[in-house]
């Protein structure tokens, strides 16, 4: 019965790695199944300085087996399970009974930090075993209930604990970080701004995505960086879906409720931003789940960026394939976009002039359109404030982020208990049959709205997105009934609203 | 060249001193099979030891050890394991170097390499 | 014939006539007439490709299959103010529902304007309509679309005068504009089919509108502009010249503004000028009545206060109205999306809204 487990991780999910080691006679040599040869060398090497740094001779002939064979593993998280495992058969050590090691070797025998150790700890968790960690996830690992785990800093502390020598630290769980982490940037600190931080209380309230539009300066990335401390913290659920994105990228952890916050660049690869990569690691995408992803320079992104991002829109993950196999990683984002007005950025801008002709500006115009743009609800524009009308702002306080993010937790509540039933928590994720009947609109709301849309030649869907922002702005408001008044107010951030019209 | 045989001869004997006081047994020396030859066998450390004596004056360009190419090491393996199989040892075994450099006043001066096949051999 | 050439104006008829050139020796390509006229060898040359291609007869059918009147210099519909001119174009192409009869003003300006530009052109030619004038304009991006526009919107004719043949829309994007003129008002041209936009057909236009014209007004353009051209144009045929005045920091109305210290008569008051224009007094004063033909929307006590502020404010941020009105951000933008729904208001950059007194772009 083998008593050595290591783990490989597939995703976000660790799989469980049986480690079987057999010495035989014959010329010394360490012979590794079920690795890639290239990761075999250098492992071999590890774990052979490793147990000569103990003084452990290891003679002979020994066959590692790393059961499955088949399923693609990462060498440096198995370092330490086979030296455990040779050291086991030696009979240097003895494992008491079915015990998950994870970590890589040093030369002199220092147990490195690896990524996944979330995933190997609920691994272990599930399966009972108890779990040996390098010290530098120790802190991921406590952020995991119900596991039994200790941390390892050398593997000679590893074999005095195993021989009863000595004890290694218990890892113990962490304490739930005490207080909310403070805003950056608050609300309070972005001055002015009034519509922009209504159409963000709006996209925060229901989880609508937005855009932007801004001439270069106007503040559009702090705004956006303001909207993940308007956003209700991540409930227990969700941060370990976070947690478990984190350590499988290897990127440190902490126990903060705070939405993550990722901002893409037109420039970034396809694989740093949707995942893939030779271990098909996490991209950016989904290091924003159940966060903001906020990409910045919207009319400059590649097409092919742009529709590899359809599916973490519609479905909520991404699935990242190579020809060893496909991982399905979550990425449920809330999408902020920007952009500029036109080309030079200065369109309408009161002190700059803008230095574009109308052919480009109508040029620039049509980027602004196709899947991203489709799902996003609400487009606000940001002026470029002048020195004087900042100082005018200065005068007037503005809100904290707490404050709005008490308002919009309250209608998070309304709509946790109007969708449950149906199987939605936000407006934002209603489809349009659902939207259709259950968003009912009175005899003046109804009326309303048929009059402005045909003067503004309102699609289909556009109408969809304004019965489902003025429904938040409802719930926003505490009303049940949606009225014109609400319906009004959607119409300001209707797509196309924000655009100087044809000259 | 006479003298190259004796220099070879007159340090597999001191080899075979020296490896005694280092705590190996001596087991065989000069072993001829049909594939090649091996120097020494001795034991040592609960393995079995197939000993290359190289010899050399001080003043030639190459080291003694490194004079024992992929191609010899190979011959030795090959050579050693038909040894143990035919001695019907089991256990594990191992290749050293016994390098001697014979100092221009004569002293000659002995240094073990243990487990050259380390990090060489493919399983 | 001639006219294609694309270097004769109506002056070459006198000149005919004068020297006993026979028509008929003209048409026959006969090298002794083309001597008398004075034909340079290029002309020349053009010309008689022109005849010997059968050219006449499928422009001719051309212009029957699209509906194009061909109005030649001396026709009875040929508009009596152009053959006032020093050099009055030889033939017209006009589609559309004829050219509009009364006073007709010329609306011109740059293509890359401010809103508060197109603002401007827009309620201008709008409140001409009201008092019967027709706008006349160069079909172009900018102020001149804006012109075209603000006319149609409340119901008036316009003329646009363009640089290219006349089956051949430029800008593109106006395709749809000029179809539309064509309903309400009239295209004219002087080239032939299939002339392509060059820029040394625009000064040539810009006559055009000026000729067409009793008074020009010059709403926004800077130096070198085509607007001033044209208002020099309309000087040296005896138009009366107005510009509206822009602020004195912007490049884009430096052209506009020079106008008026040259002597144009600057337009600071719409209504003022079309009273003047029209000679009636009532334009200055809209009935009660009209204002129900247009069909305004009804608006509540907060919409019409945003909109007021912006009335007496001009251009501002939600941040400005919020703090003028004491209005929260959600009532002001409440206000502002019926507003724009309904054209009163529109943005003029990223998030500076202002009004727009009549009509629709």
């Amino acid at each position: 019965m083998n008593v050595v487990h290591g783990v490989t991780l597939q995703g976000i999910k660790a799989l469980k790695v049986e480690v079987e080691v057999e010495i035989t006679g014959g010329l010394f040599v360490i012979a590794v199944v079920g690795l890639p040869d290239a990761s075999v060398k250098e492992a071999r090497e590890r774990v052979r300085a490793a147990l000569r740094s103990l003084g452990v001779s290891v003679k002979g002939r020994v066959a590692v087996n790393l059961a499955p064979a088949d399923s693609p593993k990462e060498g440096a998280l198995l370092d330490l399970p086979i030296a455990v495992g040779i050291a086991h058969a030696k009979g240097e050590i003895r494992v008491p009974g079915p015990t998950l090691f994870m970590g890589e070797l040093a030369l002199d025998g220092r147990v490195r930090r690896v990524r996944g150790a979330v995933p190997a700890a609920l691994l272990a968790r599930d399966l009972g075993f108890p779990l040996f960690v390098p010290e530098g996830n120790a802190r991921e690992v406590s952020l995991v209930k119900g596991v039994r785990a200790w941390q390892v800093g050398h593997i000679r502390e590893l074999f005095a604990h195993l021989r009863g020598q000595s004890q290694l630290k218990v890892i113990e769980q962490a304490e739930e970080a005490t207080g909310d982490p403070k805003p950056d940037p608050d609300f309070s600190d972005i001055k002015g701004q009034v519509a922009a931080k209504r159409a963000l209380e709006i996209a925060a309230a229901g989880h609508h995505n937005v855009l932007l539009t801004g001439s270069p300066g106007s503040g559009k990335t702090l705004l956006a960086r303001a909207l993940k401390d308007i956003l209700p913290p991540l409930s227990d659920e969700e941060m370990m879906e976070v947690l478990l994105v984190r350590s499988t990228v290897g990127l440190p952890l902490d126990s903060s409720r705070r939405r993550p916050f990722r901002a893409i660049h037109h420039t970034s690869s396809t694989i740093s931003v949707c995942g893939g990569g030779t271990n098909l690691r996490p991209g950016e995408v989904s290091l924003a789940h159940r966060g903001v992803l906020f990409l910045d320079e919207f009319t400059e992104f590649r097409r092919d960026l742009l529709e590899s991002l359809r599916q973490p829109l519609e479905d909520g993950f991404i699935s990242v394939s190579r020809a060893s196999g496909s991982v399905t990683y979550p990425a449920r984002v809330l999408f902020v976009a920007a952009c500029n007005p036109c080309p030079c950025g200065f369109l309408g801008d009161p002190v700059e002039p803008c230095r574009c002709s109308p052919s480009a500006v109508d040029r620039y115009r049509r980027k602004m359109s196709g899947p991203i743009l489709d799902r996003i609800d609400l487009c606000v524009t940001v002026p470029r404030l002048t020195p004087d009308e900042l100082v005018q702002a200065e005068g007037q306080g503005g809100e904290s982020s707490t404050r709005v993010r008490e308002r919009v937790l309250r209608a998070r509540e309304v709509q946790w208990d109007r969708w449950k039933n149906l199987g939605y928590q936000c407006n934002a994720e209603l489809p349009e049959k659902a939207l259709r009947k259950q968003v009912r609109l009175d005899l003046d709301g109804r009326r309303f709205l048929k009059d402005v849309a045909g003067r503004i030649r309102l699609s289909g869907r556009g109408i969809s997105r304004v019965l489902k922002v003025a429904r938040t702005i409802a719930d926003l408001a505490g009303e049940e009934n949606l009225s014109t008044v609400h319906l009004a107010e959607a119409l300001a951030f209707r797509e196309g609203g924000d655009l100087p019209w044809d000259r | 060249m006479a003298k190259h045989i004796d220099l070879g001869a007159a340090g597999e004997a001191m080899a075979a001193r020296e490896l005694l006081k280092l705590g190996y047994r001596l087991i065989d020396t000069n072993v001829r099979m049909k594939m090649g030859e091996l120097d020494i066998v001795a034991e040592e450390g609960g393995e079995m030891v197939v000993v290359e004596v190289r010899t050399r004056t001080l003043g030639r360009m190459v080291p003694p050890e490194a004079t024992v190419g992929p191609s010899k090491i190979r011959k030795l393996v090959r050579t050693g394991r038909t040894y143990m199989e035919s001695v019907g040892w089991e256990g594990p075994w191992r290749i050293d170097i016994a390098a001697i450099t014979v100092g221009s006043d004569g002293s000659p001066k002995l240094e073990v390499f243990r487990d050259i096949t380390v990090g060489i051999i493919e399983p | 014939m001639l006219n294609a050439c694309g270097c004769f104006d109506a002056r070459i008829l006198t000149i005919i006539e004068s020297r006993r050139i026979s028509w008929e020796d003209l048409a026959s390509g006969s090298g002794a007439a083309m001597d008398r006229l004075g034909m340079k060898e290029s002309a020349r040359k053009e010309f008689l490709g022109l005849l010997s291609s059968g050219w006449y007869d499928r422009e001719v059918e051309s212009c029957e299959s699209m509906g194009v009147r061909l109005i030649f210099s001396g026709d009875p519909g040929y508009p009596s103010m152009l053959a006032d001119m020093i050099d009055p174009p030889l033939v017209l192409y006009e589609s559309g529902s004829g050219l509009p009869s009364g006073e007709r003003v010329a609306v011109v300006g740059t293509r890359r304007c401010t809103s508060y530009g197109s603002n401007c052109a827009s309620d201008l030619a709008s409140v001409l309509v009201d008092v019967g004038v027709a706008v006349v304009s160069g079909g172009a991006r900018g102020i001149d679309a804006a012109a075209h526009r603000g006319c149609m919107s409340s119901g008036g004719r316009t003329v646009a005068v363009t640089g290219t043949g006349a089956d051949i829309s430029y800008p593109a994007s106006h395709s749809a504009l000029f179809r539309e003129i064509r309903e309400e008002g009239c295209l004219l041209t002087e080239f032939p089919l299939g002339t392509p936009p060059r820029p040394w057909n625009f000064p040539r236009r810009n006559r055009l509108i000026a000729g067409l014209c009793s008074r020009c007004v010059v709403v926004e353009a800077p130096e070198k502009s085509g607007a001033v051209l044209t208002a020099r144009l309309a000087l040296e045929a005896g138009r009366e010249v107005w510009a509206v005045p822009g602020r004195i920091t912007d490049g884009v109305c430096k052209g506009s503004n020079a106008l008026i210290s040259d002597g144009a008569m600057p337009l600071v008051d719409i209504r003022v000028f079309a009273a003047l224009v029209s000679g009636r007094q009532g334009a200055l004063f809209p009935t009660g009545g009209r204002r129900e033909d247009t069909a305004g929307p009804v608006l509540t006590p907060e919409e019409a206060e945003v909109l007021r502020i912006l009335a007496d404010h001009g251009e501002m941020t939600v941040d400005n109205i919020s703090a003028e009105g004491k209005m929260s951000a959600a009532v002001v933008l409440r206000g502002l999306g019926v507003l724009s729904a309904y054209g009163l208001v529109a943005p003029g950059g990223p998030g500076r809204w202002s009004k727009r007194t009549q009509g629709r772009g």
